[in-house]
């Protein structure tokens, strides 16, 4: 059965809202500053709710009958540097038994035409550098490190 | 088990400092016969093997030699005692694999700080050793640590607590639908337990054509399925496990061990030490004529009996008080015994499929029942059996260094396996080894 990928409506927000949840918590496993907040749940579904309405955020799901991923890309200006929009992948997922069938660069592929048709062309992601499949993933999807962010609690 | 037993163990070893030895095996007739074995003669050999490494395997013990290799993060029911402490446990290993299959084991139980510490120092043996049998390590780090050491090793590696336990589970399998009439490729089977020995047992049982579909897994979680909360999490810490919850239960059933086995015709079982952590009434839930192998030592996870009550066919247990032991002493030293005789680069999993049915035919051969689907320790035969069904296997898969027919095959085992013993019981009756 064929994957289709769309722009995400709203009878897709709950579903959006659980895979955002599941992608949060799976940080959990790299680092204690990763653990989730206690209202998760409320958290996210503010935060995908918001998104929804919002010019500079695309949200887009992977379809097979039901929802099965989704990506999350954030349009945000450059100050300092050219080009001077970068769209940022802030969240993407895809859940298991789909997984390693190539939903997640239909993902990315389809993010990518939505950010060139809106003038934008250059995208980048953020997820967590232990995330080994990340890492991976993104190196063959053709992205590279281009910042690093530290952290240290004080 | 009697408390009796660790005090006559500890005294016992304390006695002969250990389990085995050393001995030449060639003849020094006087002490001028080391210019032959040893300097300046030796330097031709060395010579030789310096052009043609592979020579090492004519010319030198490495061809019958393997490494018992340990970092004895995971000994018996233990834990992570360490690796002084796992050398009796390799020590026993390494006598088991003389006396029964003809192999010279040597205990090398290793400092390692991490799974990719322990791939580099094992890889580092090679020249030394025909083949190394990993030990006692924690689980998911074993799966890892064999499949790398498989992947850039040229002499078998095997893990025994996985592929040894999973051979002799589909070889009793095997038998135990012969005995009830079911076509292995039609059964539903329910696996308790998803430490070492069950993930391999699954993935051997699709080599062996079950269908993965038709398999449910249970874990301490309970049952496995694409869908469950933690599989994001299994990703990254067992991705092993996490393939087999893709791969396995089509129908996506969720709860626990009761659901798992309602309706399926096998249930095999290498979890929690029991009684009760499998119940008869949901032995009686099971579709009809159902095969339960209970594995957990020392108690299984339901007595025999109650099995038999709740309905089963054919009962299996770890025990060898017990009708049907799966020992994986069956196969260890059979399957070394074959890959050591055609010097085998490795052992594929076709090749542990092999060595379970060559296993299941000498059992069948002998006449199978409900009591009788696999043959003891003390039937020889089906360690010679084994050891060429083996080899055979790596010669037709082109894994073999050197071809030898089958009666070959079945005299250098056979000679092997007797020899090893017949030199023992010389020793022992000469008083040279004290009873």
């Amino acid at each position: 059965m064929p994957i289709t990928v769309r722009q995400a409506k709203r009878e897709d927000l709950e579903k959006v809202i659980e895979l955002t949840v599941r992608l949060k918590k799976l940080n959990e496993e790299f680092d204690p500053l990763y653990t989730v907040r206690q209202d998760i749940y409320d958290v996210v579904k503010k935060y995908v709710e918001s998104s929804m309405g919002k010019e500079n955020v695309i949200i887009l799901v992977a379809e097979e009958q039901e929802v099965v991923g989704f990506i999350r890309v954030e349009i945000r200006s450059r100050t300092f540097y050219e080009p001077t929009m970068e769209g940022v992948i802030t969240d993407l997922y895809v859940i298991p038994p789909f997984r390693r069938k190539g939903v997640g660069k239909v993902l990315i592929d389809a993010g990518i035409r939505e950010l060139k048709s809106r003038g934008v062309y250059l995208a980048s992601a953020e997820f967590p550098p232990m995330n080994k499949i990340s890492v991976d993933f993104y190196q063959r999807m053709g992205f590279k490190p281009l910042l690093y962010t530290f952290f240290k609690e004080v | 088990m009697n408390e009796g037993w660790y005090e006559i163990s500890l005294k016992k070893h304390r006695k002969y400092g250990g389990k085995i030895e050393v001995l030449p095996k060639v003849p020094i007739t006087s002490l001028k016969d080391f210019a032959i074995w040893y300097t300046p003669g030796v330097a031709e050999p060395s010579r030789s093997i310096s052009k043609d490494p592979d020579l090492s395997f004519e010319l030198t013990s490495r061809w019958n030699t393997i490494a018992v290799v340990t970092d004895g993060t995971r000994v018996l029911g233990l834990g992570n005692i360490g690796p002084e402490a796992s050398y009796p446990v390799m020590e026993g290993k390494s006598m088991i694999f003389k006396y029964l299959g003809g192999v010279d084991a040597v205990p090398v139980p290793l400092r390692v700080k991490s799974a990719d510490e322990l791939v580099e120092t094992v890889k580092r043996l090679e020249p030394a050793f025909g083949g190394i049998n990993l030990e006692d390590i924690e689980s998911p780090k074993c799966f890892f640590v064999l499949e790398k050491l498989r992947n850039e090793m040229q002499i078998p590696v095997w893990h025994d607590d996985q592929q040894g336990t999973a051979t002799a589970i589909l070889a009793g399998l095997i038998n135990a639908l012969k005995v009830v009439g079911k076509k292995i490729n039609d059964i539903t089977v329910a696996l308790i337990g998803a430490g070492a020995a069950n993930i391999a047992a699954a993935r051997l049982l699709i080599r062996a054509e079950v269908n993965p579909g038709n398999m449910i897994m249970v874990d301490k979680a309970g049952i496995l399925h694409a869908y469950r909360e933690d599989m994001d999490k299994m990703m990254f810490e067992n991705k092993w496990k996490y393939d087999l919850a893709l791969q396995t239960n089509s129908e996506n059933r969720t709860g626990g061990i009761e659901d798992a086995m309602r309706g399926v015709d096998v249930v095999i079982a290498t979890s929690t030490p029991g009684p009760g952590i499998i119940k008869k009434e949901w032995v009686s839930q099971m579709n009809k004529d159902p095969i339960v192998f209970a594995l957990a030592n020392p108690v299984p996870e339901i007595w025999p009996q109650e099995a038999k009550e709740g309905g089963a066919k054919v009962v299996a247990t770890g025990r060898s008080d017990f009708p049907n032991q799966v020992n994986n002493s069956l196969v260890f030293p059979a399957v070394f015994r074959g890959v050591l005789d055609v010097r085998a680069r490795t052992i594929t999993d076709d090749m542990a499929v092999a060595a379970a049915k060559g296993l299941a035919s000498y059992a069948e051969e002998k006449g199978l029942s409900a009591d009788y689907i696999l043959p003891t320790m003390e039937e020889t035969g089906a360690y010679i059996k084994t050891a060429v069904a083996v080899a055979q296997k790596a010669i037709e898969l082109g894994l073999a260094r050197i071809r030898r027919s089958q009666e070959e095959l079945e005299m250098m085992a056979a000679k092997s396996i007797t020899s090893a013993k017949a030199k023992y019981e010389a020793l022992t009756k000469s008083g040279l080894i004290e009873v």
